[in-house]
């Protein structure tokens, strides 16, 4: 049973063309299911989970990455055992907002759909940062960043940095090693350091996890042992 | 020479570095690592690490530094305690003690320090132009 879930930004008019045509193609594909739009009346967690309360073992994610980023989370966070027979599917809407989607080798709305019918399922081993999950990114563009890592040292940028964190996410074997990356870009080069556990501080601007949701300094960003089931594309690119 | 050997032992040895520290980076604190660490920045406190240690001519170390290698190019303030080839560049300057198997020194480099060669090395490990200092 496939439950989709359409984000709010595309209940308007402008992609009523676009929907047809992917429930046309899903009907074809024999990928129909459920259909639950977001609004005012129906929002993201409560849509969640009540369909993991309902048994439901595919939910498609319908937006942006924005919409998949919230839909692991709230999965990830859901407190029943049934979460974790859950398969996360992406149909992307714009492709410039669809990164995510793209790293899985999710291109476009019709290899979107044939993916599903595809079902190419890859576990993925997610980061957390504070009580929220990332897929592959979490970066923060600004200047005066204080990062501790591991409790040992403490690094400062002494110029304006892109500070990004890395997360290898896809699950070969259950290796309790699982490290991060820190990479620091300034104009004069590039630092990296592997790390467990980090600690981001900065009072003026906010982390952004897999290009969608933001999160305020302090940051704790440690490896996870949550997981998640997703269906990718052969030409995905991690 | 010794510069083109010393670019060539950082393209080989470094190419697959596990932590590099940038230009205008400072870090703080006990590093410990197993794998090459490149330096470019600023470093306070101590290192430790299984691999080797690769210092650029702009880089300020104030920290001991343990490796099973190093290259020096920038200015160290601390100990060092090399297993194997100390290789130290015409602009480096290292103000402590060092200790290693096999040294290498450019002409114009500064050791304010004692130097103390350790014998442990296996015979295949030496290279041509390196020096062996008698204890």
């Amino acid at each position: 049973m496939y439950t989709y879930i359409y984000d709010d930004f595309i209940s308007g008019g402008k992609f009523s063309k676009l929907l047809y045509q992917i429930e046309k193609r899903l009907t074809d594909l024999n990928l129909n299911g459920k259909i639950i739009r977001l609004g005012v009346s129906k929002n993201i967690k409560a849509a969640v989970d009540d369909e993991i309360r309902q048994g439901t073992r595919t939910i498609v994610a319908v937006g942006s990455d924005k919409t998949v980023s919230q839909i692991i989370n709230y999965i990830v966070s859901n407190k029943s055992d049934e979460r974790h027979q859950v398969t996360l599917g992406i149909i992307p809407i714009n492709p410039k907002e669809n990164k995510i989607a793209e790293k899985l080798g999710i291109k476009s709305i019709s290899d979107a759909c044939e993916i599903l019918l595809a079902r190419r399922l890859e576990i993925f081993q997610l980061a957390q940062i504070n009580q929220s999950f990332f897929l592959f990114k979490a970066e923060l563009n600004a200047s005066d960043t204080i990062l501790e890592i591991d409790r040992n040292y403490i690094i400062q940028n002494l110029k304006p940095a892109l500070v990004e964190i890395s997360n290898k996410p896809a699950v070969i074997d259950e290796r309790p090693g699982q490290k991060l990356e820190l990479r620091v870009y300034n104009k004069e080069g590039e630092s990296m350091f592997s790390f467990k556990n980090l600690l981001v501080v900065n009072k003026n601007a906010a982390i952004i996890t897999d290009g969608s949701l933001a999160i305020q300094p302090p940051a704790k960003i440690t490896t996870s042992r949550e997981k998640i089931r997703i269906i990718v594309g052969k030409e995905r690119n991690f | 020479m010794f510069k083109q050997d010393a670019k060539e032992n950082y393209k080989e040895e470094f190419g697959n570095a596990e932590t590099i520290i940038g230009p205008s980076v400072m870090v703080k604190g006990n590093f410990n690592s197993t794998g090459n660490i490149v330096i470019n920045g600023i470093l306070k406190g101590g290192v430790k690490t299984a691999g080797n240690i690769f210092i650029g001519d702009h880089a300020n170390i104030t920290a001991d530094l343990e490796a099973k290698a190093a290259t020096i190019g920038g200015e160290v303030r601390g100990n060092l305690k090399i297993k194997e080839l100390l290789q130290v560049a015409a602009g480096a300057k290292i103000i402590g003690d060092v200790e290693c198997a096999l040294l290498s020194v450019e002409s114009g480099a500064v050791i304010n320090g004692k130097v103390m060669m350790t014998k442990d090395l296996p015979a295949e490990k030496k290279e041509e132009g390196a020096v062996e200092i008698e204890k």
